[in-house]
């Protein structure tokens, strides 16, 4: 053993630094070390004439024997040393003797980190480790015949007094010099916050044996879950009392974008074939739907010989979306009426293709269509539309329903002209009933519902904001 | 020794892969030249080739489903994690499958399979929404500064605008809400739109002119 001039732990011999503390250990010369051999070391001969390799390749990787690591300094083999310990370790005894002789290699002749720099690594970065010399790689990793078990770690006291192990005794963790082992956190908060325990596992400190989360503050859960709901459940009973909601709050304000929608359909000539996308999904059917229903029923009340210029329309639908060739079916089982003619087209797979294929001389033309209404899940399904057929037909007038959150994304379309009026949502779809259609119906009957959350959950947005005021000043 | 096949065709090596790219590449040129020019013969190519374009989106759409029945008939088969669900999802889509077959598209089950099943579960799951909106406007809309005071006040004029608070409210408050939607979030959109569209051309572009990556 040899004891460190730092911190005094006794390390094994075969150390050349300090498993503690890392300080380089006073090298202790070999009894009888022999000389420095050369850089390139010759390795043990194999027993020669025991066998043929030729059958283990299997054992050996791609049939080449892996090099053997031998230090400058290792002693000579000694003539009567076993071949187990002379060439490949890894194989058993029975097949030692089959193994190829193994190519030198060469080690290198010095220290490694003697040529690197670390003149560039700031000041705070600690000090480099130098690796031990290869001498004493190679030594540690040679096989020793002195290093064979000699149970000599035994028990000095308690229950296993006497017991001899065969581990030799090695430290757990190997520190760098200047490292100060297991430093000791910050002592927790007494209310066991997250960050505090972070900072103490981090630090190094003892778990501590239960570890106690705040539980949240009863009142507060309780506030947000009876907000929560209430914007919920407020519109839904509302809705059950025909009336009251308009007597509430009223008809919806007129949008200029449901306004030009209404224009745009109130403009369509004695004789016209309106082409239906019915792109929506049913996921988003409660807040397209309204403004689609709408939409038929104005084009049904155009045809009637009531209106003051009746008009022929024919109702072609076509989906690029999988499920819109049955939601069109649906809708119009709703709105069918003898004024109009109706043909779907069905499901048309590929997306902006098989828009193109509506534009192509082979296929369908719209030539003959004059009014686009999409009915989109969202604003991608518009915009396809807008980009693929509305620019190669610049007289041909588009027109949206969307959910209200394609508002904002559609607006440029509007303001550029490219769009012709958009139904934003259920607001847009009740505006369209109120001021273009006259028909009341599903976005008449919603839009009050969606006034009553909207206020709630104002509501809910002042109350949590009142809240953490409050929690701020009581802090 | 020698290199394994798919060492090969990572590489893009082999005339497979070529014949994809020069395909692929080809095709997207005469298509990009059909909408670019008005020659009667490059029109007449296009058309076709978008034709074809559509057969093929149907066939994947076929692949797209044999595909789902495979995966989930192997998780069946080996009892993997949610087996059961696998289950049902191939008894469901081999019922309805046979009676749009048998009914068509549009037919009375398959309306029915619609308007009970499909309409109502998507319905349900896209109410949780609202729950969510809630439980977001409660933790996350805090007023601590300037900023996120314009934003929460910009987002209740836009959703109270279209209401009939806002035309409680009176004029003024609608034309503010018009001038949010048409100034400022007009702006925002156009620039996304922008964006988007920059980076459609530049994908288009390296999907012709560097097709060698993405047709292996």
């Amino acid at each position: 053993m040899i004891e460190c001039p730092n911190c005094g732990f006794e390390n094994p011999t075969s150390r050349a630094f300090c498993a503690i503390c890392g300080e380089r250990l006073p090298q202790q010369a070999a009894p009888d070390a022999p000389p420095p051999e050369p850089l390139v070391a010759e390795a043990p001969e194999a027993a020669a004439g025991e066998g043929d390799v030729a059958g283990v390749e299997w054992l050996l990787g791609e049939g080449e024997p892996p090099p053997a690591r031998a230090a400058p300094d290792l002693p000579p083999p000694e003539p009567d040393a076993p071949p187990a310990q002379a060439g490949n370790t890894f194989l058993p005894a029975w097949l030692q003797g089959m193994a190829p002789e193994p190519e030198p290699v060469a080690v290198p002749p010095s220290d490694w980190t003697d040529a690197l720099d670390f003149s560039g690594l700031p000041d705070w970065s600690p000090e480099p480790v130098p690796a031990p010399p290869a001498q004493a790689v190679e030594r540690a990793r040679a096989p020793e015949p002195d290093r064979a078990p000699t149970f000599s770690t035994e028990m000095g006291a308690g229950l296993l007094a006497g017991v001899q192990g065969l581990i030799p005794q090695r430290p757990a963790l190997q520190l760098r010099p200047g490292t100060v082992p297991f430093p000791q956190g910050p002592e927790p908060a007494p209310d066991g916050e997250a960050a505090d325990l972070f900072a103490r596992i981090a630090g190094g400190g003892v778990m501590p044996e239960a570890v106690v989360l705040p539980k949240a503050a009863p009142r507060g859960a309780s506030l947000s879950h009876l907000l929560l709901l209430l914007a919920v459940v407020v519109p839904l009973l509302l809705q059950l009392v025909p009336g009251l909601n308009a007597a509430i709050f009223g008809a919806p304000p007129p949008l200029r974008s449901a306004a030009a929608y209404a224009a745009t359909v109130e403009a369509l000539p004695a004789e016209a074939t309106v082409l239906l996308a019915f792109d929506y999904e049913g996921g988003m059917r409660d807040e397209v739907e309204p403004g689609v229903v709408a939409t038929i029923k104005h084009l049904r009340a155009l045809g009637t010989a009531m209106a003051a210029s009746p008009r022929t329309l024919n109702l072609v639908a076509v989906s690029l979306s999988p499920q819109g060739t049955a939601l069109a079916e649906r809708v119009w089982a709703e709105s069918a009426s003898p004024t109009l003619t109706w043909t779907n087209l069905g499901f048309l797979p590929g997306g902006p293709i098989a828009l193109r294929t509506l534009l192509a001389p082979a296929g369908t033309s719209l030539n003959d269509v004059s009014l686009l209404i999409v009915f989109g899940n969202e604003t991608a399904d518009v915009q396809r539309w807008i980009e693929q057929v509305g620019s190669q037909l610049p007289g041909l007038p588009v027109l949206a329903v969307a959910p209200a959150a394609a508002e904002t994304a559609l607006m440029p379309y509007l303001a550029s002209g490219q769009l012709d009026g958009l139904l934003a949502g259920v607001p847009g779809a009740a505006t369209y009933e109120v001021n273009g259609s006259s028909q009341l119906g599903a976005g008449w009957r919603r839009i009050h519902a969606i006034t009553t959350g909207a206020l709630l959950v104002l509501g809910v947005i002042v109350a949590a904001n009142l809240r953490a005021s409050r929690r701020e000043r009581a802090s | 020794m020698q290199p394994p096949a798919d060492s090969t065709r990572e590489q893009g090596g082999g005339s497979g892969p070529l014949l994809a790219t020069v395909v692929a590449v080809s095709i997207g040129i005469l298509v990009l030249l059909d909408m670019a020019t008005d020659l009667p013969f490059l029109n007449a190519l296009g058309a076709l080739l978008v034709e074809y374009g559509l057969i093929i989106a149907a066939f994947a759409l076929l692949l797209g489903l044999l595909n789902v029945l495979s995966v989930h008939s192997r998780k069946v088969r080996l009892r993997e994690e949610g087996w059961p669900y696998s289950t049902i999802l191939i008894v469901t889509t081999v019922i309805l499958v046979m009676l749009g077959l048998l009914t068509g598209p549009s037919g009375g089950a398959i309306a029915w399979a619609l308007n009970n099943v499909l309409l109502p579960l998507q319905a349900a799951f896209f109410s949780l929404l609202a729950f969510f909106l809630v439980s977001i406007a409660y933790r996350a809309l805090r007023v601590t500064s300037f900023e996120s005071l314009l934003l929460v006040g910009s987002a209740a004029l836009v959703i109270l605008g279209a209401t009939p608070i806002g035309a409680l409210l009176g004029p003024f408050f609608l034309n503010l809400r018009e001038g949010l939607l048409a100034i400022p979030a007009m702006a925002g959109a156009r620039g996304l739109l922008l964006g988007i569209a920059l980076g459609t051309i530049i994908t288009g572009l390296r999907l012709i002119f560097d097709g060698r990556r993405y047709f292996r």
